[in-house]
Parts: C-alpha cells; structure tokens; sequence
C-alpha cells in the first residue's frame, strides 16, 4: 500500500441521532496495529445533522484530527450519504485504507464504495498479521468453519472490522497538543434513498436482561416441539429465562424478544447455556460476556465451542433427556 | 413490475468441511449444495409481490458453475417467470465479479426491484447486492425485515433492521435493490403444480468467461480455526456427562 496524501487511513466513527457510538473507536486500535503502533496519518470521520460539538469533545479526549460531516440526512446512519463522503475524502486524500465497524450498513457503505471507484474491499476482519509476503487480514466464513486469510496486495482498501476484534488500550491513545478539525461537505444532490424513521423494533421486552441463567436453543434442536424439553431445562435453574440464535425466531418458534445476538439482546448472565448453536460470529457478540457458557453441539468442530467454558459433545435430543432424568433423580 | 431475485447456492454444510489442495476452495465431494437461506427469503418477498401485483414478471438469476443452475430450477418450481444462468466455471467468484457479471446482465434489462439475501451463508461478506446497486447507479437498502410496495407513486416503503434490534424505515424510488433479512416471511416449498410447470422451463444460459480471470480478486488462502478451544470438554458417556455437568452448575449454586 502507498499513499502521497496527508492521511494514510480514514476510520468512520459512527453515530446516530447524533451520538457517537464509542464502539466504533476501537478503530484506532486496528489501525494501530496495521501500522505497528503508529496512528499518526490517521483521520477520524463522524457524520451526523449536528455533530461539531460532539466531534471537538472527541479530538480533544482522543487526539485525532477529525472530519466532521454534517447533513441532515446524516441523523440517522445512511450509507448513501456515506458513500458520497467516502468518495469526498478518498479524492481529497488518497489513504491507503477506509476502515469502519462491521454492521450491516457499513457493509453496504463500503461495497457500493469500492466497487465505485475501484478498491479492494474486504468486510468482517477479526484479525490483522504480518507474514512474510505482506500484511495478512484474516475473516470467518462459514459461519467460523472455516477462516480467509487474505494476503493485501491493493493499493487501496476498504474494509470493515468485527466489534469486539481489537481492543482499544489506554495508551493507545494518541494525544496531540493540537487537533484538526475540518467540514467537510456533501453535495445536496437529490437521492432515491430517503430514511424516514428509527424505532425499536417492537416486542422486544423480554425477562432475558434480568436473568441469572438463561438456555438458549439453536436450530439444531430440530423442531419445535423439542422446545419443550429446553423449557424443561430452564425450570432446574433459579431465576431463568429462555433465549434463542435468530432460525428459531425466524422459524416463527420463538418470538424475536427471545432472539440473542447483535440483531438481538446482548446478554451477560450468570450462565448461558446453548442448546444446537453453531456459534456464528452474530450470535456470539451478543453473549460471550456471559460468566459462565455450557454450550452443546454434536459437531466437534462447532465455532461454538470457542467461547464456552464446558463443552459437551452430545446429540441434544439424547443429551439433554439424560440431563434431566438424571438431575430429577438426584433431585429425589 | 419486473423483479429479479440474485439466487446463490452454497455447500450444505453440517460437519467440518475439508479445503482443497490449492486453498482457494474445499473439496466438493460428498457434499450437497442447496439454496442460499437469505436468497430464500428474497425469492419468497418478490413472490408475494408478484401474487399482489398483477402484471409483475419474476426473474432468477445466478452466476456461477453449471451445478448451480439447481437453484434455478427450483426458483422455476416456486413460482418464477424465467431463469438467467450465468455459467462462471471458474470458482468462487469474487462478491465484485459476480456484481459485475449480474450488473451487466440487469442494465439491458430495466427491472424495477431486484432482491438479494443481505449475505451468503459461505463467504459471509454483505457485499454482493449493493455492489451491484452501485454498478446500476440505483439506490440500495439492506437488510429488509419488511418490504412495501406504491406500485402507482413508485416508491418502496422498506424497514430495515440494524443492529440492537433498531428499525430503521426507508423510502426508495424505483428501480432500486433492496436485500433482504431472514424472517421477514415464511419461504414455501414447491407446490406440484409448480414443479410440472418448471419442467417445461429452462434456464437462459449466458457465458461469464468474459470477466477476466482475475479480475480484482486478492490474495487469498482458506485455513481451518485454530482450535483455541480453551474450556474443558466433559467427556464419558452421555450419562456421565450429565453427571458431570449437573456437579459444576451445582457448586456454582445455580441449580434449583
Ligand atoms: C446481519 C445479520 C444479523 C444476524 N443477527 C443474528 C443474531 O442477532 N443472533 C443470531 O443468533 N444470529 C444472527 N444472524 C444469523 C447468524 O449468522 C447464524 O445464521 C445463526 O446464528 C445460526 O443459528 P444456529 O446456530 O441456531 O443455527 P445453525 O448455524 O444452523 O447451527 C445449528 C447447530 O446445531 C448443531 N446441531 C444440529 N443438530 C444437532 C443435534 N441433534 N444435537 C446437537 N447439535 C446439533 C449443528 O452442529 C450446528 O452447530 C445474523 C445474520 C446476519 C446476516
């Protein structure tokens, strides 16, 4: 990668209604670690209808200099917009790499983004290393079965990077006595993508937040009708709940308040238990904070079994029948 | 209205699958392939469209090697008007290549709406539809958890979920892509008289071997996970390990 310009990389901090999402500055910690402890060439973009303010509190607590974005229809995240801003900055300074949080509208930012002007562009990187033919991004596929390793060979890059995959650490930071703050400007062109509203989608309270324990069924439990012999496991614990990975409310088995995972609730239970889930990186981010995680899965190799602290390799429809006689008997 | 619905197939995949010797791809054999589950749903949104709007034709298309053309088949089988297979030989493709190659195809084609899954279950990028919205210069949205129609004013009422469980509501002009959720319907299966139809019907075939090889795909290599498996595997019999398990959460005091 080169590049002549003032900044090498541009992370997008994002916002909504105007509040910036502090999660999106563990930015800054992946690309410190693309450029082996430096974030000097870094510039940090936030959009949002009223964001100075907010973006001259950020330089002065991070140290960047920022591009601040203001446009009304930046209030809500709008990739459109986004991708218009993209092409702004990548005219005006020609970085090496675009980096921003993997979400689903990050995604499509930077996909229309690249395929637009010609750059490489890779989502999901949850892990960075240099080997001997250059720098090494690394991805999951197959729901975490198996990883990309992706050698960079483009001048340019646009990617995303999982939440959670590198941590931002106190020094880190990367305190300059003076910040730059710069507008940045969008044209007011007329577009066909117009964002109305945001809500929380409805039915989404849910005992979930409150409980101490909660078992929570993957597709792997075949049916519905075996959601019964899961309910039968929530009733051993105190204070449990029942939680499900997406399939199960999309098959209409479980209503969406029940779903755990970053479309759904993030959760940090006492225990968590997963019943049939394979473990993919969604369903993950919203429960490996969990204290303790049991998790069964007749596949061996079940991404699953990353995050848990025990492990039980059994078919759940034997396992957990057994699991419950055996605790009713004692019980006795 | 004329819709088009980009259909991938995937590998089925239930255990560990094995990569091939040049770790661009894993071994194929043994192993079934299906539709992608978020191009289901696509498939079932722009079928429920067709079934409110009278007049509406339905296309299906995927790139891709000649296997493929399976997915195709069974789009014919639930309901679709015509089929596009752009045969690739060369595998996997890049998400830009196949952008490029359903983007040629759709710009001579005037469709109003074309639906996508918002990810494919093997690569796993959400990268596909809005490159090919970017190449057709029409608006995008992504994830779709509902899909709204003005037929008359030509505009698409679209809610789209992000992440949190927040729900965002968009407006599209048509034509535009939109790429859809899982759950926002309830897929159906064929139905006979849909499969007799589709016996009838063939997929147009179209050569994608005029993307150079190449084109804008890095550097890459497939490896399994390293096994950081860092928690204790209980072991025995399925007996003994329901024992076991119910001894940890007891000392931990959970169990009731
Ligand atoms: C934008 C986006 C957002 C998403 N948000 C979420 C989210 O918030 N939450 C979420 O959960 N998912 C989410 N997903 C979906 C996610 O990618 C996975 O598809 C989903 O988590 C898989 O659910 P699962 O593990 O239940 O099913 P599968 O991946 O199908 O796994 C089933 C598992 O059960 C095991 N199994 C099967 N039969 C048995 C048996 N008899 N005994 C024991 N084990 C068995 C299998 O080995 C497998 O590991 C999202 C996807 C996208 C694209």
């Amino acid at each position: 990668m080169n590049s002549s310009g003032r900044y090498k990389a541009i992370a997008v901090i994002d916002t909504i209604e105007d509040k910036i999402l502090h999660q999106s500055l563990e930015l800054t910690a992946f690309i410190n670690q693309i450029y082996q402890g430096s974030t000097s060439g870094l510039l940090l973009v936030v959009t949002g209808r009223n964001i100075i303010e907010e973006c001259r509190i950020l330089a002065d607590k991070s140290g960047f200099d920022i591009a601040a974005v203001e446009h009304n229809g930046f209030y809500y995240p709008n990739p459109d917009l986004l991708v218009k801003t993209l092409n702004v900055l990548h005219e005006k300074y020609r970085p090496e790499i675009f980096c921003l949080t993997n979400t689903i509208r990050n995604c499509s930012a930077v996909s229309a983004f690249s395929a637009e002007c010609g750059l490489q562009c890779i989502t999901g990187i949850e892990l960075v290393s240099e080997t001997d033919n250059g720098l090494m991004l690394q991805r999951n596929i197959f729901n975490g079965k198996l990883k990309e390793k992706i050698i960079v060979s483009a001048q340019q890059l646009a990617v995303t990077v999982n939440p959670g995959a590198f941590q931002l650490k106190q020094d880190d930071a990367h305190i300059k006595s003076e910040t730059f703050i710069e507008k940045v400007e969008i044209d007011e062109e007329v577009s066909g993508y117009k964002p109305v509203s945001i809500s929380e989608s409805s039915d989404m309270e849910s005992s979930l937040e409150d409980a101490d324990v909660i078992i929570a069924a993957g597709r792997g439990i075949g049916k519905p009708e075996n959601l019964q012999m899961v309910r039968d496991v929530v009733r051993i614990f105190n204070n449990a709940a029942i939680g499900a990975s997406r399939p199960v409310c999309d098959n209409r088995w479980l209503p969406y308040r029940h779903q755990v995972g970053v479309t759904g609730k993030t959760v940090s239970p006492k225990l968590y238990m997963a019943i049939g889930i394979s473990g993919s990186q969604q369903h993950i981010a919203g429960m490996k904070n969990s204290q303790c995680i049991v998790a069964v899965n007749m596949d061996a190799h079940a991404a699953i079994f990353s995050v848990a602290d025990y492990i039980v390799i059994e078919d759940v429809n034997v396992f957990i029948p057994v699991f419950l006689k055996i605790y009713h008997e004692r019980k006795r | 209205m004329k819709i088009l619905v980009c259909i991938k197939q995937v590998p089925d995949i239930e255990s560990n699958p094995e990569i091939r010797c040049d770790s661009l791809w894993i071994k194929e054999d043994n192993i079934a392939f299906r539709m992608n589950r978020y191009d289901e749903y696509a498939l079932e949104e722009a079928l429920l469209i067709k079934e409110t709007i009278p007049g509406t034709t339905l296309d299906v298309i995927t790139a891709g090697p000649e296997r493929a053309s399976s997915v195709l088949i069974k789009g014919l089988e639930k309901g679709a008007d015509n089929a596009v297979m752009i045969i690739c030989e060369r595998y996997p493709l890049s998400s830009y290549e196949t952008a490029l190659l359903i983007s040629n195809y759709a710009s001579d084609n005037n469709y109003d709406i074309i639906f996508a899954g918002v990810m494919s279950e093997d690569a796993m990028q959400c990268t596909t539809g809005p490159m090919i919205a970017s190449l057709l210069s029409i608006p995008c949205v992504v994830s779709s958890v509902k899909t709204s129609v003005d037929y008359e004013e030509k505009i698409i009422t679209v809610e789209s979920e992000l992440e949190g469980g927040i729900i965002e509501t968009v407006t599209l002009s048509i034509p535009c892509l939109i790429t859809v959720q899982t759950g926002i319907n309830q897929p159906r299966y064929p139905s006979l008289s849909g499969k007799m139809r589709a016996k009838g019907l063939k997929p147009s075939v179209i050569d994608g071997e005029y993307l150079k090889s190449g084109f804008n795909k890095s550097d890459y290599k497939l490896g399994y996970p390293d096994s950081n498996v860092n928690g204790v595997t209980i072991t025995g019999t399925s007996e003994e390990k329901a024992v076991k398990l119910l001894e940890i959460l007891h000392e931990r005091g959970l169990l009731l």
